[in-house]
């Protein structure tokens, strides 16, 4: 065989064996990393990590800041920018499992990861905990109930107090004055909502406290 | 003193392990000695000394495999093309003498110069991180442009840029973990590839000649000092391996001859080795598994940073007798082996050692490093343009640009 020829048959080799993964990395599912795993030197690499979201906040201008815990107990911040959140198609709440890929950055000392587009991100909803399962070793977790609204009062300083029902139990969901001014949904007796909140105890009874506007989910309007 | 002397001896014996083993890294043995550092029983001292001996251990002994069965290890890659030329001159053993002085005495350097070297890395390192992707672009450019004909600079830049997206997709996209794909890329180009024309060639190995006069020092002494600076630098800048530090080293040194490139290369990987753990004291960084491994079990002051230089040195020196002694015995019986045979054996072990270690997916990975690997021999330009493999992912890291051209190319 002459050199010529083992020269066309080396490169065509390389060219198909280029393009061959090429089309298997684009298809390719990347690998979640444990977020306990993370450390500098994944600053500026592409990863996809899965978690709960454990904090979920609002920016004015349309960002959304998360919060994902996974099971290796590691905890980092994403940061889903208004250009991204806008092109999600559900909402993201708090509990929720979501996998997400994007570029490992260093802000303020703290690792975050980016996520630069919304196909990045995949949400999985969790559903909602019954309230009469719920039990004082429950007390500083974050939970998520669904139930109707049985009485709604407002109390000093402009709070609100929501009795939630399901299933003949009952649990005041306190949104604090604060909560409140920040574009609170209208709520009356007789919707159906969702709520993620933390388990506290107030005079020796449970209540869900909810710190975020976007933690109150209409399901059903009266 | 005498239990860290025993794992001291224990790391040397790791060390050959798994210098002589193709495709058994350091790394591989690194989770070990981190799960040992959580049980109370080991202490982190003995277990560090044991690290450091078999790190420098596996840079000595892994040019045996290189240069005999020219199955590269990553550092080595480069090392291979010449030393297989040596041997196929019947000078194997020169070339394990070769690597062996570069190591040695790479190591002594560099471990002369840490204290005068500290005061000007720690100042130049936030410099030259910044201007990395230049310095690189930099040594490319010339790289190509003394390849002088035309057709030379087409060839170079070609190999360069398939070996460079060859990199790309093994090494930063989800067909498999960086550290793994690594494996597959290094042995298709610089292994297989090297390999292949010996299988189909009717020639076998000429008897090998076994020089034992002492080396010239002079000749040596630019490609030498080269390697040791190009090692340093490499040791401390992250991303920029012992095969970037040896196109640093071989442009400062201007070498030309295969001779002074073997104690050039040899000079970066041991220099590197070292001074990776210098870099745990000097700026706090780990820049090698085992630099990693040390961090994790111990916190490097001052003091522990001149033990670990002790365990070093001691492991060093044991460690270029030992090449030498099993670099002359390959010598002596390597021709009186069927060489094809050999090589078709090594060639079915990376093979296996690539399914094992990657998966499936290294097998392509493999076939395709190969086959780019093929191409500087028959386009006659030099293989170290297939170091694009590592060298283009760098530059567009270091240049910020890495992710646009994966996001361009929808990875």
């Amino acid at each position: 065989m002459s050199e010529r020829t083992i020269a066309k048959l080396s490169l065509l080799c390389s060219l198909t064996g280029l393009a061959a993964l090429y089309f298997s990395a684009v298809n390719a599912h990347p690998a979640i990393t444990a977020i306990a795993k993370l450390n500098d030197d994944f600053t500026g690499t592409k990863i996809t990590i899965s978690g709960r979201v454990i904090d979920l906040r609002n920016h004015v201008d349309g960002h959304l800041f998360l919060t994902l815990k996974d099971d290796s107990g590691g905890a980092i911040s994403v940061p889903v920018f208004a250009s991204v959140r806008s092109q999600l198609n559900e909402p993201v709440e708090l509990l929720d499992v979501i996998q997400v890929t994007g570029l490992v950055k260093e802000y303020q000392n703290e690792l975050e990861i980016i996520p630069d587009k919304a196909s990045d991100i995949h949400i999985v909803h969790t559903s909602a905990t019954r309230i009469s399962s719920l039990g004082e070793n429950q007390i500083g977790e974050l939970v998520k109930v669904e139930g109707v609204i049985s009485d709604r009062a407002i109390v000093g300083g402009g709070s609100l107090i929501l009795t939630l029902s399901d299933g003949g139990c009952q649990l005041p969901v306190y949104i604090p004055a604060s909560v409140v001014k920040t574009g609170l949904p209208e709520v009356h007796v007789g919707y159906t909502i969702r709520v993620d909140g933390w388990l506290q105890l107030y005079n020796d009874n449970m209540e869900l406290q909810i710190k975020d506007a976007s933690n109150i989910f209409i399901i059903e309007a009266a | 003193m005498l239990d860290v002397l025993a794992y001291t001896i224990l790391g040397i014996g790791l060390g050959v392990f798994t210098g002589l083993v193709p495709g058994i890294h350091v790394n591989n043995l690194m989770p070990l000695f981190a799960a040992l550092a959580l049980s109370s029983s080991f202490s982190s001292v003995c277990l560090a000394a044991a690290i450091v001996s078999m790190s420098l251990v596996n840079t000595f002994i892994s040019y045996i495999p290189s240069t005999f069965l020219g199955a590269p290890e990553e550092g080595t890659e480069l090392s291979v093309l010449p030393a297989h030329r040596l041997l196929l001159e019947g000078h194997g053993y020169d070339a394990v003498r070769l690597t062996a002085f570069g190591c040695l005495t790479s190591l002594m350097l560099s471990a002369v110069l840490i204290w005068p070297l500290l005061l000007l890395i720690i100042p130049a390192y936030s410099i030259i991180q910044t201007q990395m992707h230049w310095l690189l672009i930099g040594i490319l450019v010339t790289m190509i442009v003394l390849e002088r004909s035309k057709i030379g600079i087409l060839w170079a830049a070609m190999i360069f840029f398939l070996s460079g997206f060859l990199g790309l997709l093994a090494l930063d996209t989800s067909l498999c973990t960086g550290d793994v794909a690594l494996m597959p890329l290094l042995s298709g180009l610089f292994g297989i590839s090297v390999l292949l024309p010996s299988v189909f060639s009717k020639s076998g190995l000429p008897k090998q000649k076994i020089k034992d006069e002492p080396l010239e020092l002079r000749p040596n002494v630019r490609p030498l000092c080269a390697g040791t600076a190009a090692g340093i630098l490499t040791g401390v800048i992250p991303g920029v391996g012992p095969s970037q530090g040896t196109v640093l080293a071989q442009l400062a040194a201007r070498s030309k001859g295969a001779r002074e490139f073997l104690v050039s290369v040899s000079g970066v990987n041991t220099s590197k080795a070292l001074i990776s753990f210098v870099a745990l004291f000097a700026i706090g960084r780990a820049r090698s598994g085992a630099a990693v491994a040390v961090g994790q079990i111990m916190e490097v002051g001052l003091r522990e940073l001149i033990f670990l230089i002790g365990v070093a040195l001691f492991a060093g020196g044991i460690a270029a007798m030992i090449q030498l002694h099993l670099g002359k015995l390959a010598a002596k019986h390597m021709g009186k082996m069927p060489y094809r045979a050999i090589c078709s054996a090594v060639i079915v072990t990376i093979i296996g050692m690539t399914v094992w270690y990657a998966g499936l997916v290294g097998l392509p990975i493999l076939g395709t490093a190969t086959a780019i690997g093929l191409l500087p021999a028959i386009a006659r330009v030099k293989r170290t343009f297939c170091m694009g493999v590592i060298m283009l992912p760098c530059i567009l890291y270091f240049a910020g640009l890495k992710n646009v051209v994966l996001s361009a190319f929808r990875l």
